[in-house]
């Protein structure tokens, strides 16, 4: 089984590189169209298992989350017809996230106050450079991925942690390849899909890199992001298949909220599919639509890193 | 130098009216491109305002940024300081690495013009914008200050002048 998942993972680590580093823009479009959709629903399958059904001494951190990331979410999207507020919502981001931690820290009965010059830290950088901030969110985003896999592997499958690795240190090296390979080359973005995807990737912010290494590096880590969310955490973190939701606590325990939990999963299912029809009948549209509200997930994301470190 | 070129303008939604007519998305115009002291510091791409529909604005500080990242930086270094002296057990290549780390930041914070300056060197990106080879081939990417001027009576791109080598 180990040496199962070994050998797809760095098939797929190796063969994504390729595939990025040979043709980023359609790797792009096609990731996009497929995965976009049920990775969140995955993702939401997920964070709903994980969640205890009775949030005793950590209510105040599970509603400051929740409260946080809809806030967020809502106000960024926003921010696509008010740019200049961007700093303001990257330090208000920065204060959330401090926000949790250091309610976590309370939980653990750990010091809390380490989070307070962190989050200052990252709020000075958030608010002096705040595109460089928000590219630094769209890259670091789909390594936390990886991440979720590892401390997934570390409870789950801790005699595959040795594999996981090994595995994992062969990113970095393809990331230097593509480095190495592309950056001398330039992409021409010939519509306006592949203008948006070059923009995405930060070749208006980052001049000293090539436009196709950047796109490439993007879709390569968004790629591993996806196949971590829709294969590896369901194979290994949920216990069950996706589609069998009785084994979500939320769900099956007497004090949990089974009605929210089936209409959560019911209606992300039906987004999913509603993402892939509005993707056919127009993809520069349903993408640029898509990057605006995708921010909710990332967001998501965060109280879960802090909770389950 | 002075070229002209005809110029596929696309105005970005930004500088659209918010109510009434929306101009065309894309029209034919010209576009002056020159060398000017006004853009030492970076090009600027300068729009006449009746040409973007939109009324001209006084431009934003750029101070106010830099301001309050200093003062959260500074904040940072003051807290993790009293944090490693409250913390007796702080040891001092451990305050010494967070010092190193914010230290950076701030420098790489207080150098972020430096990168730019080297960046917009005349000859190295932005007269390759001329090149028609390179029109054909590639897309070049660099940072201008938009300028939307109620004066201006065309668009212009202005350049550093070579001198700003």
């Amino acid at each position: 089984m180990a040496a199962g998942f070994l050998m797809n993972g760095a098939t797929l680590v190796v063969g994504a590189a390729l595939w990025t580093g040979l043709a980023p823009l359609q790797a792009s479009v096609w990731t996009v169209f497929l995965f976009a959709g049920p990775h969140n629903w995955m993702e939401a399958r997920y964070f709903l298992a994980r969640m205890p059904v009775r949030w005793l001494q950590s209510r105040r951190f599970f509603l400051t989350a929740i409260a946080g990331a809809l806030l967020l979410g809502a106000s960024q999207a926003a921010l696509h017809w008010a740019p200049q507020w961007l700093p303001v919502w990257n330090v208000a981001l920065c204060g959330w996230a401090g926000c949790l931690a250091a309610l976590r820290a309370r939980e653990l009965k750990r010091e809390w106050f380490p989070a307070l010059p962190a989050t200052l830290a990252a709020a000075a950088f958030a608010v002096a450079l705040p595109a460089m901030f928000a590219l630094a969110l769209v890259y670091l985003h789909p390594l936390a991925a990886l991440w979720f896999l590892d401390r997934q592997i570390r409870l789950s499958r801790p005699e595959w942690l040795r594999h996981w690795r090994g595995l994992l240190a062969l990113v970095p090296v393809c990331a230097l390849i593509l480095g190495l390979c592309l950056n001398k080359a330039h992409l021409t973005a010939a519509d306006e899909i592949g203008f948006a995807i070059v923009r995405h990737a930060g070749a208006g912010l980052i001049t000293n890199l090539s436009s196709h290494l950047l796109v490439s590096l993007h879709v390569y880590l968004e790629i591993l992001h996806y196949a971590v969310w829709i294969f590896a955490l369901p194979l290994i973190g949920l216990g069950a298949k996706p589609w069998t939701w009785n084994t979500i606590p939320l769900l099956r325990h007497r004090s949990g909220r089974p009605r929210l939990v089936r209409a959560i999963l019911l209606s992300g299912a039906a987004a999913a599919l509603l993402l892939w029809g509005c993707f056919l009948l127009d993809y520069a549209a349903t993408r640029q639509a898509y990057f605006m509200v995708a921010v909710i997930h990332v967001l998501a994301e965060i109280p879960f890193l802090i909770r389950f470190r | 130098m002075k070229n002209k070129l005809l110029l596929g303008l696309c105005l970005l939604p930004g500088l659209l009216p918010a109510n009434g007519a929306m101009p065309p998305m894309i029209s034919g115009d010209t576009m002056v491109i020159r060398h000017s002291e006004e853009a030492r510091l970076r090009p600027i791409l300068r729009i006449p305002a009746k040409r973007a529909g939109a009324k001209a604005v006084a431009a934003p500080s750029t101070n106010l940024p830099n301001l309050a990242g200093g003062l959260f930086l500074s904040a940072a270094i003051v807290l993790t300081g009293l944090w490693a002296v409250r913390r007796k057990r702080a040891t001092v290549p451990a305050v010494a690495a967070v010092a190193a780390v914010l230290l950076a930041a701030t420098l790489s914070l207080a150098d972020i013009r430096l990168p730019t300056l080297t960046r917009l060197q005349p000859e190295t990106r932005l007269t390759t914008l001329l090149s028609p080879a390179l029109q054909k081939h590639a897309q070049l990417w660099e940072t201008v200050a938009l300028e939307i001027s109620d004066k201006a009576e065309r668009i212009e791109l202005l350049l550093p002048p070579p001198s700003a080598k």
